[in-house]
């Protein structure tokens, strides 16, 4: 992330239109990365959850805390979380709607053997599941971490806790991953 | 997406930190600009520069439907500095001119706004009145910043024309908020 950031951030907070949509446009691959994680990439409504997250902190602009790229990703996760939440507890009560798009249409989108496709898919699914089935500060460390590549004093900010604390979290949450996964998790690459 | 001081990761840590990078999907340029223009209509729709005034123009509608206000107070108040009364009217029959205006002279309005606000706050800063200069160059931004993001709405053989103006108006605002800044810390 750039400079000028904090000020983007500011003017934002301010009533700055064309900043506040200069600041979500910054910040919406990492929302989309975080929803695709906690929904899957293939869910029908991804963009959507997206859109209300980003929607949604427009509207709470003025209650956004802090200006630094941590400070504001963090914020804009925190929506997103809820909005997953609310997407989710809807498609729970309407289950007759498919949770993600038709196979054949999938499978269209790669170039890959299907196959290969498949197992690849598999080993992501498992691992998705893994990284769900740890404590919710576990798996907001690993996703913080390494799928949206923020560094160990980013997510300390984030998170509030110290650096020393986010790092044996990570240790222990990934020790958690691999005795789930089993062998797999020893040599997933 | 590459691993932020992945130091003192184990082999297999590694291993698996590299996979878990792999379960996010990015966005690609297509769908964030589907994204991006949903957002823009909504957040569109928000109170602009009018929103802290709209109170004070719903009553002065009322004043001036109820006692006949002539047309020439309104183009008195097209020069109203925000210490004024009037400068409520002012950003009320501005408000009404983007209202009815197509997205191409919506733009040119904003800019023209803007523009007229810069020149404004020029000259009471030569006078030494920061106060009206600092809300006149704070409205001028906003219009700028909804120029700047309403311009995917004009047509695209006008938008070239339409961003230089804006380019040039906002070299001349961030000019004129510099000399505001210098001012006021000579002044401190």
């Amino acid at each position: 992330m750039g400079d000028g950031h904090d000020d983007l951030a500011a003017r934002a907070k301010a009533g700055d239109r064309g900043a506040l949509n200069a600041l979500l446009e910054r910040h919406l691959n990492t929302v989309y990365r975080y929803v695709s994680v906690k929904v899957g990439a293939d869910h029908p409504d991804l963009d959507d959850i997206v859109q209300d997250t980003l929607i949604g902190a427009a509207g709470s602009i003025r209650g956004m805390r802090g200006t630094t790229n941590p400070q504001v990703a963090g914020w804009l996760l925190s929506i997103a979380r809820h909005k997953v939440a609310d997407h989710l507890r809807a498609r729970y009560r309407h289950p007759q709607e498919s949770l993600g798009r038709e196979e054949g249409e999938m499978l269209a989108d790669h170039a890959q053997p299907v196959d290969e496709l498949v197992v690849n898919r598999d080993r992501a699914e498992r691992l998705r599941k893994a990284l769900h089935e740890l404590t919710a500060e576990q798996e907001e460390v690993l996703i913080l971490r390494f799928l949206l590549g923020f560094g160990i004093a980013e997510v300390a900010e984030i998170t509030g806790r110290p650096e020393g604390a986010v790092k044996s979290m990570q240790h222990r949450a990934l020790a958690s991953l691999q005795q789930q996964l089993g062998a797999e998790g020893e040599s997933w690459n | 997406m590459e691993l932020n001081d992945g130091e003192g990761l184990s082999e297999s840590e590694r291993s698996l930190a590299s996979a878990l990078s792999g379960l996010a999907t990015d966005a690609s340029p297509q769908r964030q600009a589907a994204i991006m223009s949903a957002v823009r209509r909504e957040t569109g729709r928000r109170p602009s520069v009018l929103g802290r005034w709209r109170p004070v123009l719903a009553g002065l509608a009322a004043a001036a439907v109820l006692g006949g206000t002539t047309l020439g107070v309104f183009a008195a108040s097209s020069d109203a500095l925000p210490s004024s009364p009037a400068y409520p009217l002012r950003l009320g029959v501005e408000h009404i001119r983007l209202t009815v205006a197509g997205p191409a002279d919506r733009e040119h309005l904003r800019i023209s706004f803007a523009d007229a606000r810069i020149s404004q706050a020029k000259a009471q800063l030569s006078q030494g009145d920061r106060n009206n200069a600092d809300v006149l160059l704070r409205d001028s931004r906003t219009y700028l910043s909804e120029a700047k993001s309403d311009i995917g709405t004009v047509p695209a053989d006008e938008q070239g024309q339409i961003q230089s103006q804006l380019n040039q108006t906002q070299a001349d605002e961030q000019q004129s908020e510099t000399q505001l800044s210098q001012e006021g810390a000579q002044g401190s």
